[in-house]
């Protein structure tokens, strides 16, 4: 069973370079307390439950107790300890995802297999955090190692795993192949083989699965869908996924502080428009952060704002106080309403960007576009936030906590890409992060998401799916997107 | 000869650090940074940590310098985006990228030679014509269109041959397995260099069969094989030797393109991650290696130029 | 010895029919994409994405792209990128590989030494070089010429270098020396226009070579950026869509190959047109 991956993966969930292709092996090899549940809530993994503490501010998890790494070793509070203690919460180490423990003080062994995470605020999201990418590491393997990003004997050769496959071996620039472990303490995999096989150019990825030499890949490029989905070999599945599209106005300018100016934005762009040219109809357009896939808090009763209406965006603009000038585009006191959108070289980005220009000059709007190789516009936007608009995305874990990417003290370095400020949204979020009670905490969601959509602090642009090609012959693979899907890789088969 | 060997092995050294010095400036100019730390979701915390780990915050000239002294012992650093040696990672990658250059290299020589001789032979007849239509058109096809078509054509269609990668998983001691790889990549990668073979081949075969001492043999009865062979081609040869010592450069060029196209594992795929990534000790470390496989190609090319043709003096 | 040629060279030219098959069609490609738009009066940069990947129809002539655009003026408006940016990169890459190769093999000793190594050394790193101006410039029309002349001038110098070298060492050269001539002006009277064959094939590969230059660091994502079209962007932006409309990527690919056949052809010819020694 065949999955392709763009490049070589590191084995270690937290090193700093274990991100796009690393994922989908560590999610493989490495059990994490919790799992995203086929409903997105967590589900138990090597934790098989929790609760939080009244006052909130700890969780406690109790492990499995027939836990084994694959070398026979028992999967104990210490590996927890460990994996928390002395990498994530070590901020000098600079471990991937770090940032989503930031309310964790420390972890405490309660007994071998019960372990507390104390933390500094109020934390509901915690058990979802704890699904993401959060692997656990074995204490014992990293004993004696100084620095354990250079420990390239596991991070790229050989690691000590706890999932249903373990590594067999490791071939650069080519695929990292995982065997069956016979003794996973959760069920026997059906499968013998999974092989992670770098492939690294999409239209060869796609030939691949016609082919049959992939089993399953996310088609990252929507163009060939109608072709593939012709093919009797294998079938196309979509997926949802919690992530979102959208445009940043930077709220420095003075220009974007105008909630009308916003809100023409988003009824000047056509953005189902964009859905169904550049995500074949994937994808449905978004008005908050919070996505359908989050069936419990998903508001729909958004759906429908700010349908494609240029003469209502016009209309928004003009009562803002901008006028037609003699170019066709609009000015405010002699300025013209022109600005640079700086483009990162990355997935639909670029023709997302072309289609919205013309959208933009339609009402007046001059937005020139500035393509940039994807790591320069790191630099330049998300660094040192120089840029005036930009198009791009989130994808975050599986819960509606979505306060680092909104709140007022996230703006300027952090996730706050606009820097939008707001009392109310702030104390909403705050709702949001910290309410334990399911009732409440929908409520608080609901009236975020009313925010959002009649404040903009984002342009929403729309939520995708994604675009799953399996082969005929695989089968038992749950509907859930791929990344999630690693987890659940034990209940997969072929037929013959 | 030895000693002009001597010399130039010094030069190449030379060369080596000069290049190595320029590229590792040059490449620390461009905006961003190594991957791990421009991503969306990287936090201000890890930046930090990342780039006070990375060495990053000290002066380019400083991180040179070190770069330099471990180069010295053999140590071409650490690379940023897999934390492990760079010197591996060349290792792992070099003999791949030799391989389908060696096979592009050989396949355009035995090609192209003979191609170029039957061209300048029937020079302006149709085998003249078809000889220039068909190398041609390989320099006048972008590689990676070719390189799409040709999967499309073979791996999906006909299923006759691999569309990606240097052998299939498990297969990886299988000759013929390996050879099925090899084939498509090689041809796209040969094309890219079979019509400078060709072309000079020809003109340089033209040129020495309009010269006084061939018509003389054939005058002197001679036959025409004998001379063609025996003693045009001889001369001929060398300007083509000079043609061979430029196609390594192509090649080297060729492949970023080919082994992205066909999954590759060799030095250009290597090459493109380490830009994209900006993995400064590995983008050096293959610089420099790259830079010492064309400069002793080079030497080995001027010093069979100069046996080839005695009045030629290498200063 | 070298025999009196009969005609001028531009009627030994005409005389081939290939090179004058190439010829008119690149007068011919050369005419509609700078005097086209003229003509065809369609924005290649309005999008309209309800009529996306239309086929050849009325009001679109070879169809529309992914995004509603029309192909045909955006295949026009790319050409005059393409076609512009590799005539200039071939005569940047020209004129600095004839002044490096010529003074290299001509100038025995230092320089010699260092301009040949100098040619050594910016081969290797000519692909992180490429990516780092670019990066570093910016991806305007002009750092793309800088950069792929900048990058391909070696192969002609080397060739100048090794053609200087074998010319050197011939008898009129030394005849020359013996009566007293300069050095400069032997080289520039006696030697170079020996090479311009060479000068001349190196110069139509070139401008071949520099649009497929072009596309090659288009697909890297580093050529000339959307929404300005040019042949090497289309032909990448086509890659995906080869599964679904194809077509999007023939248009692009076929005036590349077309384009750039007919360069090399060209270059045939004239080097045929231009060899004193033709005919015997």
């Amino acid at each position: 069973m065949t999955i392709p991956i763009a490049a070589d993966p590191t084995m270690n969930p937290w090193h700093p370079n274990a991100f796009l292709e690393s994922i989908f092996v560590n999610r493989v090899l490495f059990d994490s307390l919790t799992r995203p549940g086929k409903d997105l809530t967590p589900a138990p993994d090597l934790a098989v439950s929790w609760e939080s503490a009244s006052d909130g501010l700890s969780w406690t998890f109790k492990l499995k107790d027939n836990a084994k790494w694959s070398d026979g070793q028992a999967i104990t509070a210490d590996d927890v300890l460990f994996t928390f203690n002395d990498i994530v919460l070590k901020k000098e180490l600079g471990a991937t995802g770090a940032g989503n423990f930031a309310a964790v003080k420390s972890v405490e062994a309660i007994s071998p297999t019960s372990v507390k995470f104390n933390l500094v605020r109020p934390f509901s999201a915690l058990p979802s955090y704890l699904a993401y990418n959060a692997g656990i590491l074995p204490k014992h393997a990293f004993q004696g190692q100084a620095d354990p990003w250079a420990f390239t004997a596991f991070n790229k050769g050989m690691p000590i795993s706890s999932g249903p496959f373990k590594v067999e071996s490791y071939t650069s620039g080519q695929s990292v192949v995982l065997a069956r472990n016979d003794a996973y303490f959760g069920g026997k995999p059906y499968l013998d083989k999974v092989v992670f096989k770098v492939v690294p150019d999409s239209n060869t990825q796609i030939a691949q699965a016609l082919s049959g030499e992939l089993s399953i890949m996310i088609m990252d490029n929507k163009a060939a869908v109608d072709r593939v989905k012709s093919a009797a070999q294998v079938r196309v599945e979509p997926r949802e996924l919690v992530q979102y599209y959208w445009l940043s106005l930077n709220q420095t300018d003075p220009r974007f502080q105008d909630v009308r100016v916003r809100q023409a934005f988003d009824y000047a762009i056509d953005r189902q428009a964009i859905v169904t040219t550049i995500e074949k109809g994937y994808g449905k357009p978004a008005n908050s952060a919070i996505v359908p896939a989050f069936k419990a808090y998903f508001d729909p009763s958004h759906d429908s704002q700010y349908a494609f209406n240029a003469d209502k965006a016009k209309q928004l603009l003009s009562d803002a106080g901008w006028q037609a000038g003699p170019d066709g585009v609009l000015q405010k006191a002699g300025q013209p309403f022109q600005f640079t959108m700086d483009v990162g070289q990355r997935g639909v980005l670029q023709p997302t960007n072309e289609l919205i220009q013309q959208n933009l000059k339609a009402v007046g709007i001059q937005a020139d576009l500035n393509s940039m190789e994807w790591n320069a516009y790191i630099q330049k936007v998300v660094v040192s936030r120089d840029y005036t608009a930009t198009v791009n995305w989130w994808v975050y874990p599986n819960d509606p906590d979505v306060f680092p990417y909104f709140h007022s003290s996230t703006a300027g370095k952090g996730f706050n890409i606009p820097g939008f400020k707001d009392p109310q949204l702030d104390d909403l979020l705050t709702r949001v992060q910290t309410e334990t009670d399911l009732t409440k905490r929908k409520q608080a969601v609901t009236e975020l998401q009313t925010f959002m959509a009649d404040n903009l602090p984002y342009i929403f642009l729309w939520y995708p799916q994604e675009i799953d090609v399996i082969n005929a012959n695989l089968q038992g693979v749950p509907d859930i997107n791929l990344r999630d899907n690693m987890h659940y890789v034990v209940e997969w088969w072929l037929k013959k | 000869m030895l000693r002009i060997a001597a010399q130039r092995v010094v030069q190449g050294v030379i060369v080596l650090v000069l290049v190595s010095a320029i590229t590792f400036l040059l490449v620390n100019l461009a905006p961003g940074g190594p991957s791990s730390l421009m991503r969306m979701d990287a936090t201000p915390e890890q930046r930090e940590a990342l780039t006070r780990r990375l060495g990053l915050d000290q002066p380019v000239p400083v991180r040179y310098l070190q770069w330099f002294s471990g180069a010295l012992r053999g140590d071409l650093g650490i690379s940023l985006s897999s934390n492990e040696p760079v010197a591996f990672r060349i290792a792992q990658r070099l003999p791949n990228t030799l391989l389908l250059a060696g096979t592009a290299l050989v396949v355009s020589i035995l090609v192209g030679i003979p191609l170029g001789v039957v061209a300048a032979l029937r020079r302006n007849s149709l085998p003249d014509f078809v000889v220039a239509i068909v190398s041609v058109m390989g320099v006048s096809v972008p590689a990676f269109w070719l390189g799409i078509i040709l999967i499309l054509a073979f791996s999906v269609s006909l299923r006759l041959l691999p569309s990606s990668g240097i052998a299939g998983t498990g297969n990886e001691g299988d000759l013929v397995d390996r050879l099925q790889h090899l084939v498509l990549p090689a041809l796209v990668l040969s094309t890219t260099v079979l019509p400078y073979v060709v072309r000079f081949t020809r003109s340089a075969l033209l040129d020495v069969l309009h010269q006084d001492y061939v018509r003389t043999a054939t005058a002197k009865g001679l036959s025409h094989v004998r001379v063609v062979y025996g003693h045009a081609l001889r001369n001929a040869l060398v300007p083509v030797v000079s043609i061979v010592g430029t196609l390594v450069p192509r090649l080297v060029g060729g492949s970023v393109v080919t082994e992205a196209v066909f999954g590759w594992p060799g030095m250009g795929r290597l090459a493109v991650e380490a830009a994209n990534g900006r993995d400064y000790p590995l983008i050096v470390g293959i610089t420099v290696i790259v830079a010492a496989v064309v400069v002793s190609s080079s030497l080995v090319v001027d010093l069979a130029y100069s046996w080839l043709d005695p009045r030629i003096r290498l200063t | 010895m070298s025999y009196p040629r009969a005609d001028p060279f531009w009627a030994r030219l005409l005389r081939n029919p290939v090179s004058v098959g190439s010829l008119s069609v690149l007068v011919l490609v050369h005419v509609l994409v700078f005097v086209g738009p003229l003509g065809w009066r369609v924005s290649p940069q309005q999008t309209s994405p309800l009529q996306a990947l239309l086929p050849p129809g009325s009001g679109h002539p070879l169809g529309t792209d992914d995004l509603g655009r029309d192909e045909l003026s955006r295949l026009l408006y790319g050409g005059q990128v393409t076609l512009l940016v590799g005539f200039a990169a071939m005569l940047t890459a020209i004129v600095l590989g004839l002044l490096v190769g010529a003074t290299a093999g001509f100038y025995s000793g230092w320089p010699d030494t260092l301009l040949m190594r100098l040619t050594d050394t910016m081969t290797a790193p000519a692909f992180f070089l490429i990516v780092t101006a670019i990066l570093v410039l910016g991806s305007s029309p002009l750092t793309l010429i800088a950069v792929i002349g900048g990058t391909s001038w070696m192969q002609v110098a080397r060739v100048i270098y090794g053609e200087t070298l074998r010319f050197k060492a011939q008898d009129f050269v030394l005849a020359a020396e013996a009566l007293g001539a300069r050095r400069a002006a032997i080289l520039a009277r006696h030697v170079l226009p020996q090479t311009i064959p060479s000068v001349v094939v190196s110069a139509t590969l070139g401008v071949g070579f520099a649009v497929l230059a072009e596309s090659a660091v288009s697909y890297l994502g580093l050529g000339i950026q959307a929404p300005t079209p040019s042949w090497g962007n289309m032909l990448q932006n086509a890659q995906q869509y080869v599964w679904t409309s194809p077509a999007l990527a023939i248009f692009p690919g076929v005036v590349i190959t077309l384009v750039v056949l007919a360069y090399n052809f060209l270059g045939d010819g004239l080097r045929d047109a231009l060899d004193p020694r033709v005919g015997a």
